[in-house]
């Protein structure tokens, strides 16, 4: 059952929020969304989940549509922590809404979360933390059953132990082969080692979808020095320059090839060195621009 | 997902809303009757339910625009709408069952207050030599009845089409109240299109529910406008997009034929109605009957260009105070 997200455009206040953004995701994956502040990586989730009305494109599961056909929508989840109603409800009331809406809501499953982590059942969730908060929205949104979680900026909040936890939840549900689970986050850092696919949305369209075990086979990061201040346009043009520092430099190759590396060697650095490459390095990459090169030089 | 299992999970949200409602207008019914009985105001021969039905009217009306505008404030503000939407159902079956939900619980509280009033003073009739006329009686219910449920209507469409919540309850309530002030000035402007006096044109007065053509009419027509209201409502559930909830308005598409409706209602309803020209008879100090129709054109302008201003004000930039007051493009 694949969910498909085909030319999805979306304009809020006049201004195009969402751009034709297609993509696919499958049952066993970890996918980022990574983006900047306000680049639209809530709206889309929104918008894939019918609270926003998009205005073009489709979203399909298992190629049905979800504006035709929205009992379909048993396969998706997204609870926005945002913009919820739980505030003045009680767990177990939040829990019995989600089971008349899921049919396979795993009542167990939420209960020995719910246990595990000494969330009080009748407890209204206005008097939770923001972090128990967050952790209830998660055991939720898990124990629903739905093939597809679509979780924005899950592990804000957390503490370390529980957000280890609770990565460890996700990554149990992901393995399991039957549901895919798609995070939303600024925190690149808690993403690394976690998803095994970063879509990047920039200015509202998705400029990049990184499979990461084949990027980090392909791409390398480069620390290179130079005699002088001169940036050769070799950096710019097959790179990404994502830092520089006096004579300092550090560039993100997407595609290094020996090609390249015969290139590179020919612009004469006086020290070249491979640095380990993380997501964080494809987000400068991907999304620094001309102002920030220019706050970075 | 059953329209019963929709139902159910409506009833547990807004149940205590609506039982409180129920509530409410058990004790006024309650009320109404200790006092019909303490001031002695059942006259002798057949009674009917709206014979004394003062406070029942007024709280039955307040309460069923009070619900109908608060039931959608309150999902827009408390965000409920996001796990609605999220339900693996249409749209269009969640807005019916809710109706539905709202409409019964409203009519089960209305009936509940006339049946406790009915109570109260049933065994004291007999003394008054009075006894039910169930022969209009019934014919008068159904007219208010779908009154009120017009009203509740025109309640739901203010806190659906509008996402703020202090702008829904005074632009509503505003609205409501000024429906007297529009009636009376459509009919000073059918009386001057038809060159006939104002009480001529007052024709709505003259249907008479007691019998079967004024029946047929009056429930004709409220059923014609809560249609009309049904309509609409449902077809801004369908198209409402979450990201415009703390809009004032909240289907921007259509900002400029509310601005246009605001500027020519006021226009009429102000310019044209007793209100209006009471209002100009204080400023000039003339009776109104003599006053030049300039005068009533200046006013008319006015009025249009100050809704003009606040709409777009309202509509579009509400950070944009001055030149929403200019002809310059906003948005």
């Amino acid at each position: 059952m694949i969910l498909a997200i085909e030319q999805l455009g979306k304009r809020i206040n006049q201004r195009a929020t969402l751009t034709e953004i297609s993509f696919t995701v499958q049952p066993g994956q970890m996918v980022g969304v990574v983006g900047r502040n306000g680049v639209g990586k809530t709206t889309l989730f929104r918008t894939i989940n019918g609270q926003c009305l998009p205005d073009s494109g489709h979203v399909l599961v298992a190629g049905h549509d979800l504006q035709r056909e929205p009992a379909y929508r048993t396969q998706l989840c997204f609870i926005d922590p945002l913009a919820n109603y739980f505030r003045g409800a009680t767990i177990q009331e939040v829990r019995r809404d989600y089971q008349a809406a899921y049919p396979a809501f795993d009542q167990a499953k939420f209960d020995q979360l719910i246990t595990r982590y000494q969330l009080v059942p009748n407890r209204k969730l206005r008097h939770f933390s923001k972090g128990n908060f967050n952790l209830f929205l998660i055991i939720l949104a898990v124990a629903t059953n739905a093939p597809y979680l679509f979780l924005d900026e899950p592990l804000d909040g957390l503490d370390v132990l529980v957000r280890k936890n609770i990565l460890s939840i996700l990554i149990d549900e992901v393995a399991g082969g039957q549901r895919a689970i798609l995070l939303a986050s600024h925190n690149l850092a808690e993403l690394e080692g976690v998803v095994d696919r970063a879509l990047i949305l920039k200015d509202g369209r998705l400029v990049n979808d990184y499979q990461l075990e084949t990027m980090r086979a392909q791409a390398r990061k480069v620390q290179l020095v130079y005699r002088d201040k001169q940036v050769p346009k070799l950096l710019n043009t097959a790179g990404r320059i994502v830092h520089v520092s006096g004579r300092v430099i550090i560039v993100v190759f997407e595609h290094y090839t020996p090609e390249l590396a015969a290139q590179l060697a020919a612009t004469e650095p006086v020290f070249q060195e491979e640095l380990p490459l993380s997501l964080t390095d494809l987000f400068l990459a991907n999304l620094t621009d001309q102002a920030d090169y220019e706050l970075l030089a | 997902m059953t329209k019963r299992t929709i139902w159910k999970l409506l009833w547990r949200h807004y149940r205590t809303l609506l039982l409180s409602v129920i509530g409410i207008q058990i004790l006024v019914g309650i009320r109404e009757g200790i006092t019909v009985l303490e001031y002695r105001l059942i006259p002798r021969g057949g009674f009917t339910f709206a014979s004394v039905s003062g406070w029942r009217l007024a709280a039955a009306a307040l309460i069923f625009f009070a619900v109908g505008l608060a039931v959608f404030l309150m999902d827009t503000s408390t965000h409920f709408n996001q796990y609605l939407f999220s339900l693996p159902v249409a749209r269009r079956k969640i807005f019916r069952v809710k109706m539905g939900l709202i409409a019964a619980s409203l009519v089960s509280g209305y009936l509940l207050m006339e049946v406790a009033y009915g109570l109260v003073i049933n065994n004291r009739l007999a003394k008054y030599h009075a006894y039910w006329d169930w022969s209009v009686a019934w014919k008068l219910e159904l007219v208010q009845l779908s009154m009120l449920l017009a009203l509740s209507l025109l309640g739901m469409t203010f806190g659906l089409w509008l996402g703020h919540l202090l702008a829904g309850v005074i632009f509503g309530t505003g609205f409501a109240c000024s429906l007297v002030f529009a009636y009376d000035a459509l009919n000073r402007l059918v009386a001057a299109a038809l060159g006939v006096s104002v009480n001529q044109a007052r024709w709505l007065e003259s249907i008479d529910a007691r019998y079967w053509p004024g029946l047929v009419l009056a429930v004709g027509l409220l059923w014609l406008v809560s249609v009309g209201l049904y309509g609409l409502d449902a077809w801004a559930f369908d198209h409402l997009s979450l990201e415009n909830d703390q809009e004032f308005f909240r289907f921007p598409s259509l900002r400029p034929v509310a601005l246009w409706f605001s500027i020519i209602y006021l226009m009429i309803t102000i310019s044209c109605s007793q209100f209006g020209l009471g209002l100009l008879q204080l400023l000039t100090n003339q009776y109104y009957e003599v006053m030049p129709l300039s005068l009533g054109i200046v006013m008319a302008v006015l009025v249009g260009y100050g809704t003009w201003g606040l709409g777009r004000w309202f509509l579009y930039r509400p950070d944009h105070f001055r030149r929403a007051w200019t002809m310059k493009k906003i948005s």
